[in-house]
C-alpha cells in the first residue's frame, strides 16, 4: 500500500515538468517523500525499515538530507536528469539552501546517479563523491544492496562530520535581510575579498536580537569558535547587525584593531547603517566588504613596502649572484662533460636491438587489467564560486526546475 | 711444424692479397685480378696434379729448449722458406722475411673453421683517414698530440666472434597508471586509474656477436657495432690472404652469459613497445626471458686495429672494415679542461647575472 502510493505521487510529480510547470516558487518547501523510496524491492520491509530511520538521524543530526531512491524506470530520462529532478520536485534538502545528496539507483538499466544540492553541492565535491562511489558501485554490481546503500550513507555522513560549512562563517543572515540572490553575491565579495586581502576574514552577521548581549560578546563568541576558514592565525572584523534595534557594529578581534582603528570603524559603521537605512542591505554589506578590503590593504602596504625598498636591492643582488653562479655551474658542469665525452667513445652494448630479425615478435598474450582507480585533490589558489564542472561531466548540471545540482552518473 | 696456406699468382707465381676494394683477389706484381671462387678451383685443381711433398722443410738453427715453444706457434714460409713465429690463436699474418700473406691451414681445420667471415670492405687508407677524422673537433685533445701522435701500426685483423641466432619466449608484468586531471571552483583533481598489464611472445634474434678472442677488448669489439651480418659469406681462407687472423680462444659456451644479457634487455623493449602511449606511467615488475632455441655461428669480422703511443702511454683505436665506425678513447688535456671550466664559468656567470638584472630592470 506504501508502496503503491509512493509510486502514485512520484509518477504524478515527476509529470509536472513535462506539464511545463517548473516554476521554482511552485517547488515543496517540505520533503514530500521519505528518505528511502525503493520501488524496485531491492530491500526487504524490515530492512527498508532500519535503513530509513538511519537515513533519517544522518539527515537530522548533520542539518542535511541523505536520500536513497530505486524506482522501477527513469521514464525516457537520463539517470542525472531523473535524480536532480526529483529531488527538486519532492521538496528534499535541508534549510532554506535545500541541502543534500540523493543517491538514485534504477534497475532498468542498472543506472546509477547521486545528485547533490545546496551547500553539499561543494561539501560533497567531485573527488569526495567518487571515492564515495567506488565504495558502493562494486557491491551494487554483486548485489549486495542493502550493503551498498548503507556504505552510501556511512560515507555521506564521514563527509558530513568533517565538512567544512563555509557559507556560515562570512555571512551569516538570520535576521533575513537579503534574498537568495542578494545572499550568493555577499557571500562571494566576503569570501573573495578575504582571500585577497589574505591577513583577515570579513565577515557579516546580522540578529534578528541581540538579546541583551553586546555586539563584541556576540561576535567573539563566534571568533573563538574555532571554525573559520582561515583559523585562529588570521584576524577578523565583523560587521554585527541587529534588526530589532536598529543598529550596526563594526567588531574586531584582538589583532584587528591594528589597523580596524576606532575611526576606521566608525566609518564602516556609518556607511552601513545609511545604506540599510535606504533598504539597501546588499549594497551596505558589499560597501562593507569592498571598504573593510581598502583598509586591511593599507595596512599590508604601510607594514611591507618600506622593508623591501630599504634591503631589496643589496638582498636581491646577492640573491641574482648566487642564482647566476649556480646556472653557471651547472652550464659548465654540462659543457665540459661533453666535451670530455667527445673522447670516449669505447663503451659497451647494453642490448641487441641492431640484431633484432624484423617483424618476428608475435605477441602470444597481451592483457591490460584494471585494478583500482583513485582521486586526490588540492585546493586552488584562486578560489572562486562560480566555476561548473570543469571540463568533467560529473559537474553542476540543473534540474529541469532551473536548480543547480551536482552529482555523477553511472552504470553498475 | 704447422702448415702455412700461400695464394700464389697463377700468372706470375707472386703471393695474391684480398683487395677490399675490388672484393677480389690481386697479384701485387702483375696487377692481375680473380675471382675467391675461381682461384680456389684453380688451386684445389693444381693440387691434385701436383705430386705432394712429404712435408715443409725443417727449420734452421738451434733448437728449442723445452718448453720454450709453449703457447708459440712456427711456421714456415713456403715462398722463401722463412720462419714465422706465432702465438697459438694466429691463424693469418705476413711472413716477415718476404713479406707474403701466410695463412696457418691448421687454424681452421675441424671445429676451428669459420662458418661465416664478413670480407674487409674499406682499406688501409680508409683506416687513416678515419684516424685523423676521429681526432677532429676534439676541443680537450691535446694538441700536440695530433702532431706527436704517428699510428706504430695499422693491421687489418679478422676478430673471431660467436655470432648468436636466438628464439626467444618472454612474459613481462608490468604496472601502469593513467592519469587525468580536471578541476572545479574549489579543487584541483587528478585521478589515477592502476593497471597490470602482462604481456607475451615470441621473437628472433640474428647474429648477436660476442668477441671470441681473448686478446681484443671486449668494449673495443662492441664499440665497433653493429656489423651487417647480410654481407656475410661462407667462410674462405681466401678471404685472409694479406689481413692477420686469429682463431677463438673463448668457448661459444662461454660467450652465452654476454649474448644472453644483450638478448634480454632488448626483449623487454620489445614486448614494451606493444604498450600503447596511453598509460602515464609504465614499470616493469617481473619479468621471464626464455631461450626456446639458440645457435652459435663461428664468424670472422673485418677491423682496422690501430696503435700509438704518446707521453709513454699505449692508446688503441679501431675501425669496423665495413663500415668505417672508427672508436678509440683519447688523451685529455688537463690544462684546457680547467681553461673551459674557469672561462665559461664565470662568462656564463656574469652573462646570467647581467640577463637577470636587465629583466629585472624592465619588470
Amino acid at each position: 500500500m506504501k508502496k503503491g502510493f509512493s509510486l502514485l505521487l512520484a509518477l504524478l510529480l515527476l509529470a509536472v515538468p513535462m506539464l511545463g510547470i517548473a516554476d521554482i516558487s511552485e517547488l515543496p518547501t517540505e520533503r514530500l517523500m521519505p528518505l528511502l523510496v525503493d520501488e524496485g524491492n531491492l530491500l526487504t520491509d524490515e530492512e527498508e525499515i532500519a535503513f530509513l530511520a538511519e537515513l533519517e538521524r544522518i539527515s537530522s543530526e548533520q542539518k542535511c538530507d541523505v536520500a536513497v531512491v530505486i524506482p522501477r524506470t527513469l521514464g525516457g530520462k537520463s539517470a542525472t536528469a531523473f535524480a536532480d529532478d526529483y529531488y527538486d520536485l519532492n521538496g528534499y534538502g535541508y534549510g532554506s539552501t535545500k541541502d543534500g545528496i540523493l543517491l538514485m539507483v534504477c534497475m532498468e538499466e542498472r543506472d546509477y546517479a547521486t545528485s547533490t544540492a545546496g551547500a553539499a553541492q561543494d561539501w560533497f565535491d567531485d573527488a569526495t563523491l567518487y571515492n564515495i562511489e567506488n565504495a558502493f558501485v562494486p557491491l551494487l554490481s554483486e548485489g549486495k544492496y542493502l550493503e551498498a546503500f548503507e556504505t552510501f550513507a556511512t560515507r555521506c555522513e564521514r563527509v558530513l562530520n568533517n565538512v567544512d560549512r563555509r557559507e556560515v562563517l562570512y555571512l551569516d543572515d538570520a535576521a533575513g535581510f537579503l534574498n537568495e540572490t542578494d545572499r550568493n553575491v555577499v557571500l562571494r565579495t566576503l569570501e573573495s575579498n578575504s582571500h585577497v586581502a589574505g591577513i583577515c576574514d570579513i565577515v557579516v552577521l546580522t540578529v534578528p536580537s541581540l538579546g541583551g548581549q553586546s555586539a563584541s560578546e556576540y561576535a567573539s563568541g563566534l571568533f573563538s569558535s574555532g571554525v573559520y576558514r582561515h583559523g585562529s592565525g588570521y584576524d577578523k572584523v565583523a560587521l554585527v547587525v541587529d534588526r530589532d534595534a536598529g543598529m550596526c557594529y563594526c567588531v574586531t578581534d584582538s589583532t584587528a584593531n591594528r589597523y580596524f582603528t576606532a575611526d576606521n570603524c566608525a566609518s564602516l559603521e556609518q556607511d552601513a547603517a545609511t545604506m540599510l537605512s535606504n533598504g539597501d542591505a546588499a549594497g551596505a554589506f558589499r560597501q562593507f566588504a569592498s571598504s573593510a578590503y581598502r583598509i586591511i590593504s593599507a595596512f599590508n602596504g604601510q607594514n611591507g613596502s618600506p622593508t623591501v625598498e630599504r634591503h631589496g636591492v643589496q638582498i636581491f643582488s646577492f640573491f641574482r649572484f648566487v642564482i647566476a653562479a649556480f646556472v653557471g655551474l651547472i652550464v659548465t658542469l654540462n659543457v665540459t662533460n661533453a666535451l670530455k665525452n667527445q673522447l670516449k667513445s669505447v663503451k659497451t652494448q647494453s642490448e641487441a636491438a641492431n640484431y633484432f630479425v624484423q617483424n618476428s615478435l608475435h605477441l602470444t598474450e597481451s592483457q591490460d587489467l584494471y585494478l583500482a582507480r583513485h582521486v586526490t585533490s588540492t585546493p586552488r589558489v584562486t578560489e572562486t564560486r562560480s566555476g561548473g564542472g570543469g571540463g568533467h561531466s560529473g559537474g553542476s548540471h540543473f534540474s529541469s526546475s532551473g536548480i543547480s545540482h551536482g552529482g555523477h552518473s553511472g552504470k553498475f | 711444424m704447422s702448415e702455412l696456406l700461400e695464394y700464389k699468382c697463377p700468372c706470375c707465381g707472386a703471393g695474391l692479397t684480398f683487395s677490399s676494394a675490388l672484393q677480389k683477389m690481386k697479384c701485387e706484381y702483375c696487377d692481375s685480378e680473380f675471382d675467391v671462387e675461381t682461384l680456389k678451383a684453380y688451386d684445389d685443381a693444381l693440387k691434385k696434379a701436383e705430386k705432394k711433398d712429404p712435408e715443409v722443410s725443417a727449420p734452421t738453427g738451434s733448437d728449442w729448449e723445452p718448453g720454450e715453444q709453449d703457447g708459440m706457434r712456427i711456421y714456415s714460409c713456403e715462398s722463401c722458406g722463412g720462419e714465422v713465429i706465432g702465438d697459438e690463436t694466429l691463424a693469418a699474418s705476413a711472413c716477415p722475411f718476404c713479406g707474403n700473406p701466410v695463412i696457418m691451414k691448421a687454424q681452421f681445420a675441424g671445429d676451428l673453421r669459420p662458418d661465416v667471415v664478413v670480407p674487409f670492405k674499406l682499406d688501409k687508407e680508409a683506416a687513416k683517414k678515419g684516424f685523423e677524422k676521429h681526432l677532429l673537433g676534439k676541443r680537450l685533445l691535446p694538441k700536440v698530440f695530433r702532431s706527436q701522435a704517428h699510428i706504430d701500426e695499422i693491421k687489418g685483423v679478422y676478430v673471431p666472434f660467436w655470432l648468436f641466432d636466438a628464439d626467444v619466449d618472454a612474459t613481462v608484468q608490468y604496472h601502469a597508471t593513467q592519469t587525468r586531471s580536471w578541476s572545479d571552483s574549489r579543487n584541483n583533481y587528478v585521478e589515477t586509474t592502476e593497471y597490470s598489464l602482462l604481456r607475451s611472445g615470441t621473437m628472433q634474434f640474428s647474429g648477436i656477436p660476442v668477441d671470441g678472442s681473448k686478446k681484443m677488448d671486449d668494449a673495443l669489439m662492441e664499440s665497433l657495432e653493429p656489423f651487417d651480418l647480410s654481407e656475410a659469406v661462407s667462410f674462405q681462407t681466401a678471404y685472409l690472404s694479406g689481413y692477420f687472423a686469429d682463431r677463438y680462444d673463448v668457448s661459444a659456451e662461454e660467450s652465452i652469459p654476454r649474448a644472453n644479457a644483450r638478448l634480454r634487455i632488448s626483449t623487454e623493449s620489445a614486448l614494451h613497445s606493444t604498450i600503447p602511449n596511453t598509460y602515464s606511467t609504465v614499470t616493469p615488475k617481473s619479468a621471464r626471458v626464455k631461450t626456446v632455441d639458440s645457435r652459435a655461428r663461428y664468424g670472422l669480422l673485418p677491423v682496422w686495429l690501430m696503435n700509438t703511443t704518446w707521453n709513454g702511454k699505449s692508446y688503441r683505436f679501431a675501425m669496423n672494415g665495413q663500415t668505417g665506425k672508427f672508436i678509440g678513447d683519447l688523451p685529455m688535456d688537463k690544462g684546457a679542461y680547467a681553461r673551459w671550466w674557469v672561462l665559461l664559468g664565470i662568462g656564463v656567470t656574469v652573462a646570467a647575472y647581467a640577463l637577470m638584472t636587465a629583466c629585472s630592470a624592465l619588470i
